[in-house]
């Protein structure tokens, strides 16, 4: 449960920092920013992903 | 009832992060509406266990061969795998995706129940 609120965090904070380095006038940072954040929601997700996987593979007998 | 209750709360606070995030990250506003739809499919999972354990008991008893139930059930679990994905996809945007896994979940399905109907075809010969 507490995973949505992590990754809502995450999207908050990325964009943020996006704004501020754009007003710093540090566009490359922030689009290295965006990328960041990204790559590192994707990371949470895939455990989850691969737990669903498990679970219905040892459920329908595959 | 009270796990629904539950279930409905998971998935209005995961549509509240979804909205929250997507002016700022549509991108991870998209992850956060995955993770909630597999948090949900998580809390429900031992429903299943208990409805695929009684299908055996049933089969045991009624002595129909439970051969015939695994390819049942890997049918049941294609399906449901082939929807997550092709939601998933929806959700995104990318509805001609969608629809692609839809169409090799059909086929794949068709490949499993192949020997069963050609089983039943057998069957039917021997008889005439």
């Amino acid at each position: 449960m507490e995973i949505i609120f992590k990754l809502a965090g995450i999207g908050l904070i990325t964009s943020i920092v996006n704004q501020i380095l754009k007003y710093c006038g540090k566009e490359e940072i922030a689009s290295i920013t965006t990328l960041a954040g990204l790559v590192v929601s994707l990371l949470m997700v895939i455990n989850l992903v691969q737990e669903l996987f498990d679970t219905v593979k040892t459920l329908f007998i595959f | 009832m009270s796990e629904l209750l539950k279930i409905v709360a998971v998935a209005l606070v995961t549509v509240f992060a979804h909205m929250l995030v997507k002016q700022a990250k549509p991108e991870i506003a998209m992850i956060i509406s995955i993770v909630g739809s597999i948090l949900i499919i998580i809390m429900i999972v031992d429903a299943i266990g208990n409805i695929t354990s009684s299908f055996y008991g049933i089969f045991q008893k009624t002595g129909v061969d439970t051969a015939l139930l695994t390819p049942l059930l890997k049918i049941v679990a294609i399906g449901y795998i082939a929807e997550f994905g092709a939601n998933i996809c929806a959700d995104a945007g990318a509805s001609s995706v969608a629809d692609k896994i839809l169409f090799a979940a059909k086929l794949i399905i068709l490949m499993i129940s192949l020997p069963i109907i050609t089983t039943v075809i057998d069957m039917v010969v021997a008889l005439l």
